[in-house]
């Protein structure tokens, strides 16, 4: 083509960015509000995908019992447990550093095979109201569980009717033995596999919508770059140097797509690392990650192409953002929207990002994503072709 | 060096350039004048290559502007009548950001930059962020943004608007300078000590057609005996003293206690003036007789001053 020279492109690419990366906003608009809002949303609908161990309180020193009460609820990382007295525990829970205390009797092991009673004393949160009641019904499986096995115990040692103390001392460890390798022999087998194809928890995938939705966000508002250029007057040198408007506008996308990528990618990145969010397979969630930024950018250069003002860029990005984030998923999961809604939904950028990316999180490998990636990326090129004709036609009048 | 011949442009309906026609030779600095409104901005929007011409043909060192509109631009330098800077960028970043658009890199992109800066007196302030400079500091940014590709030809859109008479004289000496070293300059001004002082040769543009062309000396010529009197009352002029001088001026203007006269002889004419106005009680405070300049030829040939 005449006068298509790549350096000047590249030079208006390179400005932009660097007028970006010194933006004081840059760093609030592009990740932290995204991080910020990915949290709240995603704590407020459904709750982090992997919470945080609530501390609770046991109380007095450990023991076989209530170590055995304690690998329970730490294995499942819902509880991290604080030995300690009673006065303690309580203020701890006063204070709101406990969500439960759990107090046993003083000398477990012996009150159970003395055929005492066992009393148990569970003191909940009610600020942590689920939690808590989560970690009390598990410390009544735990008394039952108690409960049947000195109700064993206590069975052999009556079948074998020991004479004296002694005796009974001398075949209790015995007894203990038999029945526990009777049990670990006939043990339930347990084989655990990974599924995949499994819905994204909340937190995961309002991560997901935010981020897609927050890439356009900020595409469609660097849309207003070349105003500021029509503004400042700059249009005037920078069409007067050899760059043609569709040229210009290349150099603006790739900005816009560089910019975006930065945002999702250190979005992944960082939610991945703060948050726990998995995100998938690598290099498909490179590839997707690239494929939404470069859509994002081809919806920036429509703006680019159309828009004359500042309002106007403000106006057209609104739109954008609302329309495509409402019927594409980034607010209401898709599944949740009437069926003609569903439909449109194909229209969007939102959309095939997002299921791209669920498809990844779900644990599928990267060539199932090849058609959303192959449609982001048509929205890109169409995106630019439709900002340059209009871009063109404007100059020209 | 440019050859405009026919040029023609419309927006719509409304015709900005009428058949334009002129040539600026090689190391000459071509005024263009015409007040706001009569097609400078738009004859420069066409040689800037920012707009297709309707009409006509341009050629600049022989290569057409539409045809041949890469290697055009990389002949000229554009200095925009409002300041087209990155204010977010200091005077050098902005200064090797227009370079390379042409491009310039490594050493010999800092070394223009150096030039130009030193040349504007701002090698200094070379590193301070241009939102920080005064008015007239940014018109020297400016105009060096224009001439760092090292362009055989430079438009300079009413480059000394609103800026103080320090950075004035420098540009205009910068421009002399640049002249000097074989620069082929387009210059639009209000101001007519301006064109004076740095033109070669003048077109006068009134309604998107250029109304008369040449040399200071020939332009004064078509003011013929023509010339300026302005005369200062004590006492603001009233409508019969004004009526009595119409006879005997060819153009009358007041401006408070002011008048500013056209008269085809002065000579003859002004025994007459002074009679009239003692006649009618006006008392003369003060009396300039000048020569006929750029501001008398326009005046002449359109009836109009070039500021209204």
């Amino acid at each position: 083509m005449s006068g298509w020279q790549w350096w000047p492109i590249l030079r208006v690419t390179q400005r932009d960015l660097l007028a970006q990366l010194r933006s004081r906003t840059f760093l609030v608009q592009t990740l932290l509000l995204p991080m910020i809002l990915t949290f709240i949303i995603g704590n407020a609908l459904g709750g982090s995908s992997s919470p945080a161990p609530s501390p609770v309180v046991m109380i007095g020193a450990e023991n076989r019992v209530t170590k055995a009460l304690a690998d329970v609820l730490t294995v499942s990382k819902l509880a991290s447990i604080v030995y300690t007295t009673k006065a303690v525990g309580q203020q701890m829970l006063e204070a709101g550093k406990a969500i439960v205390l759990i107090e046993f009797p003083a000398d477990p092991e012996r009150t159970l095979l003395r055929g005492r009673e066992f009393p148990i004393l569970v003191m909940l949160d009610s600020a942590s109201f689920f939690r808590g009641t989560v970690i009390r019904s598990i410390v009544q499986s735990f008394a039952q569980q108690l409960q049947i096995t000195r109700a064993t115990l206590l069975g052999a040692v009556r079948a074998l009717k020991p004479a004296t103390a002694q005796e009974l001392a001398a075949l209790l460890p015995t007894v203990q033995q038999k029945v526990q390798s009777d049990f670990e022999a006939r043990a339930p087998q347990i084989t655990a596999t990974q599924i995949t194809g499994r819905q994204a928890g909340f937190f995961t995938y309002y991560a997901i919508a935010f981020g897609v939705m927050f890439t356009l966000l900020s595409a469609t508002h660097g849309a207003g770059s070349l105003v500021e250029e029509f503004e400042r007057g700059t249009i005037a040198r920078l069409l007067s140097a050899p760059l043609t408007p569709a040229g210009l506008l290349l150099g603006k996308f790739l900005a816009l797509w560089a910019m975006a990528t930065f945002q999702l990618g250190s979005f992944v990145l960082l939610s991945s690392l703060l948050y726990g969010v998995r995100w998938g397979e690598p290099l498909g969630v490179v590839a997707t990650v690239l494929a939404t930024a470069a859509a994002a950018a081809g919806f920036g250069g429509i703006i680019i192409g159309l828009a004359s003002s500042h309002e106007q860029v403000n106006v057209l990005g609104l739109i954008f953002v609302l329309v495509m984030s409402l019927l594409g998923g980034s607010m209401y999961p898709v599944d949740a929207l009437p069926g003609i809604a569903q439909q449109l939904s194909r229209l969007t950028y939102n959309r095939w990002s997002i299921e791209a990316f669920q498809l990844l999180s779900s644990g599928v490998g990267s060539l199932v994503i090849a058609l959303d990636v192959l449609v982001l990326m048509g929205m890109a090129v169409a995106g630019l072709g439709i900002g340059a004709w209009r871009l063109s036609r404007r100059l020209a009048s | 060096m440019l050859v405009v011949t026919e040029l023609h442009k419309k927006y719509g309906a409304f015709v900005a350039v009428d058949s334009v026609s002129f040539r600026i030779n090689d190391g000459e600095v071509y005024g263009l004048l015409g007040p706001n409104g009569a097609g400078k901005s738009s004859t420069i929007k066409v040689l800037s290559c920012l707009a297709r011409p309707d009409g006509g043909h341009v050629q600049i060192d022989g290569l057409d502007i539409v045809a041949q509109q890469a290697q055009v631009k990389t002949r000229i330098g554009i200095v925009p009548q409002d300041i087209a800077l990155y204010d977010d960028f200091s005077a050098r970043e902005n200064l090797e950001f227009f370079g390379r658009l042409y491009g310039m890199r490594g050493a010999d992109l800092r070394k223009r930059s150096d030039e130009l800066l030193e040349a504007v007196g701002l090698l200094e302030r070379g590193k301070d962020h241009v939102g920080s400079f005064s008015g007239g500091m940014k018109r020297r940014i400016n105009i060096a943004a224009g001439l760092m590709h090292r362009p055989k030809m430079l438009y300079l859109d009413e480059p000394t608007v609103g800026i103080d008479p320090q950075s004035r004289r420098l540009i205009l000496d910068l421009v002399k300078r640049l002249n000097t070293e074989g620069l082929t300059v387009l210059f639009t001004t209000h101001y007519m000590e301006e064109a004076e002082e740095l033109c070669h040769r003048i077109g006068i543009i009134d309604f998107g057609k250029i109304i008369a062309e040449g040399t200071i000396p020939e332009l004064r010529a078509v003011a013929g005996e023509v010339s300026p009197i302005e005369i200062e009352l004590r006492d603001v002029p009233n409508q019969q003293q004004l009526e009595a001088l119409k006879p005997i001026v060819e153009s009358l203007s007041v401006d408070g206690h002011r008048l500013s006269l056209l008269c085809s002889d002065s000579k003859t004419a002004l025994p007459a003036i002074l009679q009239s106005l003692a006649q009618t009680g006006a008392r003369v405070h003060h009396l300039e007789l000048d020569e006929p300049d750029l501001e008398t030829v326009f005046l002449k040939l359109t009836g109009r001053r070039l500021r209204d």
